[in-house]
């Protein structure tokens, strides 16, 4: 995949104000970032610090209510300009959206066939050559209810990719897996992104996550989320589990998990007295 | 691998595939073992079952014979309806209710589930909608018949009508409830892999919402043989609900029992090939456990 590299994403000072009820909430303020093209961009942050809302604004769920985000140079949101999701930004959701009335090959074919991109002939065999190469072949007949939540979650990521977006978006797709099955996924997700060459924007509660699989973890305050801290990870790739064990990256997380705490503590403190109210 | 009864499964046939001699042999004595368990248990259930219905036979002879001196015992009723059987003005009957059932039904549901679905759908269908429905869902079907006669003055025309009425509210709420229940993050998930509008109501609203308009349309069908009986009984000519009140009129008693059992039969034969339809549109939400 030796195209020029797409996927630049910069988000120009954006907020966001929820209002609900006639009642403001400042879900996201002033958030500048970049992520250049094909880097690996983490967001961390307690939950509710508005993580899920900055990846919706890049997928176009939602729009800023001030601020710009561009995209390969082009502003593609602000206030004026409503953006519409599409395959060029893919999102992975956090509980998992695979059709389950679609078996895996058709999950994974539904994009293509849907933007008549490609004649479903096509799309059928571009997506069992793809699933081939994800190692999920034996299961392209079978439906997402009856493959484990880990082989979903990959089933999930290849659909993003077979789309050739862009940007990948992950919204915590690891959060409901168990610890082994997680450390395999980093491990399938640092491969895929070698291989690929995507810009990855990935949400996260969990800093050791990030900072093992990101170039640039960026750390959230709580609500209202701003930037706290920002984390360039020079850690060498490829990475494996040994990466977890040298010294930079105990270092990097020592670095961090002071901030990361503070504003864990702080959301923590905001619940119960929102709950004493 | 010989023909054994380990064909018919694919997994096992994959593990069979991958186990030494002995551990094969083993495992089909196993397995033929658990399958003979299995039909006797299937004999003992159906035994059960026969069981059962001769009690009430039964139950039934003894009441004809002393309380309930009127109802025909089940041996008259047999040979009585052997009789109409083979009359064909039984089958114009049956003829005339399953038809009124069916245009009426699937009238309903063509309209129903694209209006449900957009009830679940759209916000502004919904609000525009849902008041006029809450109103006209509560009024029971029979109490369309006065106005359906003064609408439609053709006879036919009105039962059919009544027998819309009963289908038509149910099978909507139930799609509407259907596509309300689908995960939000599917329709994101379709946005963002490109789809229209269009595709979503195609791939993400109808197979979502599927589960519940089968239930809506189970208990529609069972409603509208209620009502198109009602109906027969108090405004038709020819029929299953007709027939079964012109017997009592005629003293035929053992006819009235005949047309209700028809009606049973014919509301099961119904509800059986929706549920078969059912069963093969939704094989995806059987879930495979070891």
């Amino acid at each position: 995949m030796a195209k020029a590299k797409e996927g630049n994403v910069v988000a120009k000072h954006v907020s966001l104000v929820y209002d609900p009820l006639g009642v403001n909430v400042l879900a996201v303020a002033d958030c500048s970032f970049e992520i250049e093209a094909g880097a690996f961009m983490a967001i961390v942050g307690p939950s509710g610090c508005g993580k899920t809302t900055l990846l919706n604004m890049i997928a176009g769920f939602e729009s800023p209510t001030e601020g710009e985000i561009w995209v390969d140079g082009v502003c593609i949101a602000s206030p004026t300009i409503h953006l519409t999701p599409g395959p060029d930004r893919v999102v992975v959701f956090q509980h998992g959206a695979l059709f389950p009335w679609r078996t895996v090959l058709e999950n994974v074919c539904w994009g293509p066939m849907m933007q008549g991109t490609m004649s479903s002939k096509e799309a059928i065999e571009k997506g069992r050559e793809i699933l081939r190469v994800a190692g999920l072949e034996t299961c392209e007949n079978e439906y997402p209810m009856n493959i484990s939540s880990g082989m979903q979650r990959r089933v999930e990521i290849v659909r993003a990719l077979v789309n050739e977006p862009k940007i990948l978006l992950l919204d915590e797709p690891f959060r409901a897996l168990d610890a082994m099955t997680k450390s395999v996924m980093h491990q399938y997700l640092l491969n895929l992104f070698d291989m690929t060459g995507k810009t990855i924007m990935f949400i996260t509660h969990d800093l050791d996550e990030a900072i093992f699989l990101a170039d640039r973890v960026f750390v959230m305050t709580t609500r209202p989320g701003r930037l706290k801290q920002m984390i360039e990870v020079d850690l060498p790739r490829p990475r494996n589990l040994k990466t977890k064990v040298t010294d930079r990256f105990i270092e990097l997380r020592n670095q961090a998990l002071g901030a990361v705490h503070e504003e864990a503590r702080k959301a923590f403190e905001r619940g119960e007295r929102e709950m004493a109210k | 691998m010989s023909s054994s009864p380990q064909e018919k499964k694919g997994k096992d046939n994959f593990i069979i595939g991958h186990m030494r001699d002995s551990v094969k042999a083993r495992y089909e004595e196993v397995y033929l073992r658990r399958s003979i368990e299995h039909k006797k248990l299937q004999i003992k259930q159906m035994a059960t079952g026969i069981l059962g219905g001769i009690t009430f036979l039964f139950v039934w002879y003894v009441l004809s014979q002393t309380i309930i001196d009127k109802l025909p015992s089940p041996w008259v009723t047999l040979v009585q309806s052997v009789k109409t059987v083979m009359d064909p003005w039984y089958y114009k009957s049956v003829y005339h209710s399953l038809y009124r059932v069916l245009v009426g039904f699937c009238t309903a549901s063509a309209l129903a589930i694209p209006l449900g679905l957009m009830m679940g759908w759209n916000r502004i269908v919904r609000d525009m909608t849902m008041p006029g429905f809450e109103l006209f869902r509560s009024v029971p079907p029979v109490a369309w018949v006065p106005l359906s006669i003064i609408i439609f003055a053709n006879m036919e025309y009105s039962i059919v009508f009544i027998t819309f009425t009963g289908a038509f509210f149910v099978v909507t709420l139930n799609a509407k409830l259907g596509a309300e229940s689908i995960d939000q993050s599917l329709f994101r998930a379709a946005w963002c892999l490109g789809a229209n509008p269009r595709q979503i109501f195609r791939h993400i609203l109808l197979p979502g919402a599927l589960p519940s308009i089968f239930m809506g349309l189970a208990l529609g069908i069972g409603i509208a043989w209620q009502t198109v009986v009602a109906a027969e009984m108090i405004a038709g000519q020819y029929g299953l609900g007709y027939l079964a009140w012109e017997s009592y009129s005629l003293i035929r008693f053992p006819e009235v029992i005949l047309a209700m059992a028809s009606i049973g039969v014919l509301g099961y034969l119904c509800s059986a090939i929706l549920r078969a339809i059912a069963n093969k549109y939704l094989a995806w939400r059987k879930v495979y456990t070891a």
